[in-house]
């Protein structure tokens, strides 16, 4: 199904690929853990339908996930199994399926749980625990209308690290999934890339920039999704553009890049992101279509930007095409 | 004040208007009064409680001011967040669809059941949800009154 979405999104869209999005509040500020590693634990009950150790199995998998990845500093320290079932403020990271303390409601599948602190000026995690909901069916080998647990888990783990959602359709961070589908297992660049400008590992690969600012004339444009396609036709990373209409779209591998702007309509919209309607992306506009830097509506007309290792390559969108109608 | 709409995903199960009217203990529409944030009995969660005065019993019947309680808020140099948990506005006017939950009422289907009245309009607000049926959320805004008919006629079926 999700595969399906992402095939018709490509054929009417021609390019609909997503950004990662940390998450960020009112302020501005946005949070992260000050120190590594994370330790966490997992409730010694586990998940009450299975019975094999694949549960705990593939929670420690959902976390090495991102703990995997070599660009970005992460690390997890997984320290076994607590009595403790209930989610709230103990000084432990859990991961639980057992609780029931919290008024949580009967139609939430997983919930994470964060504490939070300003620290410094900066917006520090506290203490975080992810409770799945113990009253439904859960499955590590994709049973059939049953949520995997290492698919929501590292949607929730993303989120734990301090990632909003992505508009990216193949993300991990999209806010949508299918129940037995394990696809949500796998992290795609544009999730990598919003870790490695949270957690920046110093020895990574040198890589690139294309910096801009998206405005109708000389109004800024907030919240424009600014999508670059490397040469094979790839879209790697993107991003939203700011309230002042400035973007930075990181972490590039030296290649050849086209950038384009698009409204954040479909199928992710602001919805999706940063509190709905009332949060930091409440306001984005989405009256233009979409636009090709070199002002044209397809990627074989746009302008070709090369980006070598530490460059910052600049694209300024002034003009935008007429949105689609009908 | 400046973390109050941070975010962070909650997956739930998606409700339709439907899903809601059924699943629902309770329907009112009513103001918000006031609120109050407090550690839970065991010490580990924030809570915020809100006391709404009801002026419409549309299923179920609360008594003409009830608690609905939430996860989250601050207190002190801490503060809870769970995504997709509703928040209110001192005087905000709301429709509100609630269940029981942990010796709690609580608005069923996290933000999905709690819908905002304004301009003669309510609205819902999906932001914080992450939905597992390959969908996108969807938020939901129609006038009150065509809501309120919609309702009662889910419920007379």
């Amino acid at each position: 199904m999700k595969k399906y979405v992402f095939i018709l999104v490509v054929l009417v869209f021609s390019q609909t690929a997503r950004a990662y999005t940390r998450i960020t509040a009112t302020s501005g500020l946005s949070p992260k853990w000050a120190s590594m590693p994370v330790p966490y634990w997992i409730s010694a009950k586990g998940s009450p339908q299975i019975s094999n150790g694949s549960d705990m199995a593939a929670v420690q998998s959902s976390f090495r996930t991102w703990e995997n990845i070599q660009t970005a500093s992460i690390a997890f320290s997984y320290k076994g199994t607590t009595p403790t079932g209930t989610v709230g403020r103990d000084g432990m990271n859990v991961v639980t399926f057992t609780d029931n303390s919290a008024p949580l409601g009967s139609s939430t599948i997983a919930a994470t749980f964060s504490f939070f602190r300003t620290e410094n000026g900066q917006l520090v995690f506290d203490e975080s625990d992810i409770a799945f909901n113990a009253s439904l069916s859960f499955s590590t080998s994709a049973e059939t209308d049953k949520f995997d647990i290492q698919s929501v888990l590292t949607h929730e783990i993303g989120h734990l690290l301090g990632l909003d959602h992505s508009a990216m359709v193949s993300s991990v961070m999209v806010p949508f999934g299918v129940p037995s589908q394990l696809d949500q297992r796998v992290l795609a660049y544009d999730d990598i890339a919003g870790v490695m400008e949270i957690y920046p590992n110093p020895s990574m690969p040198p890589t690139g920039q294309i910096r801009g600012i998206v405005q109708a004339g000389t109004t800024p444009v907030f919240g424009a999704h600014v999508v670059a396609v490397d040469s094979g036709g790839t879209a790697v990373v993107s991003t939203l553009s700011q309230k002042d209409g400035s973007y930075v779209l990181r972490f590039l591998p030296p290649d050849t890049y086209r950038v384009f702007a698009e409204p954040l309509d479909l199928p992710v919209t602001q919805q999706n992101l940063g509190g709905g309607t009332n949060g930091f992306y409440s306001t984005i506009k989405t009256n233009f279509g979409t636009t090709y830097f070199g002002n044209v509506s397809t990627l074989s007309d746009a302008t070709a930007i090369s980006v070598g290792p530490n460059d910052v390559a600049t694209a300024i969108f002034k003009r935008f095409l007429q949105a689609r109608r009908g | 004040m400046a973390t109050a709409t941070l975010l962070k995903a909650t997956t739930v199960q998606r409700l339709g208007l439907e899903d809601l009217v059924k699943k629902a203990h309770h329907i009112v529409a009513g103001k918000v009064r006031n609120s109050k944030t407090f550690w839970s009995p065991n010490g580990k969660l924030i809570l915020t409680s809100y006391t709404i005065d009801v002026a419409d019993n549309i299923k179920g019947q609360l008594p003409r001011a009830f608690e609905l309680t939430t996860i989250g808020g601050k207190i002190g140099d801490l503060e809870l967040h769970v995504a997709g948990m509703p928040s209110f506005a001192k005087g905000e006017e709301i429709v509100v669809f609630t269940e029981p939950s942990a010796g709690y009422e609580v608005v069923l289907g996290a933000t999905q059941g709690k819908f905002t009245v304004e301009n003669g309009e309510v609205s819902n607000d999906v932001g914080d949800l992450s939905f597992p049926d390959g969908r996108p959320g969807r938020a939901l805004k129609l006038p009150v009154q065509t809501f309120k008919n919609q309702i009662r006629t889910i419920l007379s079926r």
